[in-house]
């Protein structure tokens, strides 16, 4: 986190709302991005990244230390998220159920992964794809959305997972498992 | 060592991150294991998809449309009563409402009810229990003035005459049934 950014975070925590506006500026799409991926539609992810600031802006004075800005911010958004998840579970369909996933999709993929350059513009694909990372436990897809499509490194999912490094690595394990061979049926 | 305990390093050998023995250790591997190596090179093409499946992006409008509302609701809030936003009022007025005047309430009602309860000595009378209540209902029921011919009462409830006695023990023994 630069200077900059913690000199910001420091003042919206002194009750600054230029700050404030300034931050939901700067990390907005980072939320959205992640309630997306974890959600998997516009109308839940616009609905987290709101909650989301709302409620860093209620708890700021919880945030003692600067440099954890960015870990509260999305440890408020992917708890939301999973929250969201524990509410329709009970519309949950199991994958075994859901052959649409199982799709061949890996031929596909080796052809389009051969040409990292070029930006691979198959929809259905990565409907597919989405459906399935949707279709994992929401610790595990959380592990997934954070490390392996935004970015984050081992150390900073487990500080915003509460959770050991360990813990995240086994999660990475499992999940991508699971992945590959549901990607992979009927192959 | 199985394979299962090789495929835990393949985060880390992608990533580039493994030490050189480790590395080693694995590439040998990788080069008798065809099944591994199969597992590493799926890995690897999940890892680039994911990587590439971007969020779409609403749109400028979008991002402008929700800065205005979570900025607006922000301000919403500073408006709403803190109590209302699920924070407790640090405030010494707050602290005595929320907490000195119940106690302070409740103190009165316990000292209250201690003072009638003691009240005078002599108009306390003994606390009986359900039994002893029937019983004592028994003894005024039965008392001289009120008794009743001992023939008549069994003729009415049926058995012996000496079973009276019984029967009066048997009403009072109603009250210990719980």
């Amino acid at each position: 986190m630069s200077d900059e950014t913690k000199d910001l975070v420091q003042r919206f925590i002194d009750g600054d709302r230029k700050a404030f506006a300034e931050l939901v500026g700067r990390y907005k799409k980072r939320v959205y991005s992640v309630a997306y991926q974890m959600l998997g539609n516009h109308l839940d992810a616009d609905e987290v990244t709101q909650e989301t600031f709302v409620r860093i802006y209620d708890r700021r004075h919880l945030l003692r230390n600067v440099n954890y800005f960015t870990s509260f911010l999305m440890r408020i958004a992917t708890n939301y998220s999973i929250d969201i998840i524990r509410w329709r579970q009970k519309d949950f369909v199991p994958i075994d159920d859901d052959q649409s996933v199982a799709a061949p999709v890996k031929a596909e993929l080796a052809d389009k992964t051969e040409m990292p350059d070029k930006q691979i513009e198959n929809k259905d694909l990565f409907e597919r794809i989405n459906r399935a990372v949707n279709k994992l436990p929401p610790r595990q897809r959380l592990t997934v959305v954070l490390h392996d499509i935004e970015g984050y490194s081992k150390a900073e999912v487990a500080t915003i997972m509460g959770c050991p490094q360990a813990t995240v690595r086994s999660n990475l394990h499992i999940a991508r498992s699971k992945l590959r061979k549901w990607l992979a049926k009927k192959v | 060592m199985p394979c299962r305990q090789y495929e835990i390093y393949f985060d880390d050998y992608i990533a580039d991150s493994l030490n050189d023995s480790q590395k080693n250790l694995l590439e040998k591997h990788l080069e008798i294991c065809p099944d591994c190596r199969n597992a590493l090179k799926e890995e690897k093409e999940l890892l680039t998809l994911l990587k590439s499946s971007g969020t779409p992006d609403p749109g400028e409008t979008y991002w402008a449309g929700l800065e205005s509302s979570i900025l607006s609701k922000t301000i919403d809030r500073e408006t709403i009563p803190s109590e209302q936003q699920g924070f407790e009022e640090k405030t010494p007025v707050g602290i005595i409402s929320r907490y000195l005047i119940p106690l302070a309430a409740s103190f009165i009602l316990f000292v209250a009810s201690i003072s009638v309860s003691v009240g005078n000595p002599a108009d306390k009378s003994p606390v009986l229990s359900q039994g002893e209540e029937y019983k004592l209902y028994a003894a005024e029921k039965f008392s001289d003035e009120n008794r009743i011919n001992p023939e008549l009462f069994t003729s009415i409830m049926g058995g012996s005459p000496g079973s009276f006695g019984r029967n009066l023990a048997l009403i009072g023994s109603f009250g210990d049934i719980k």
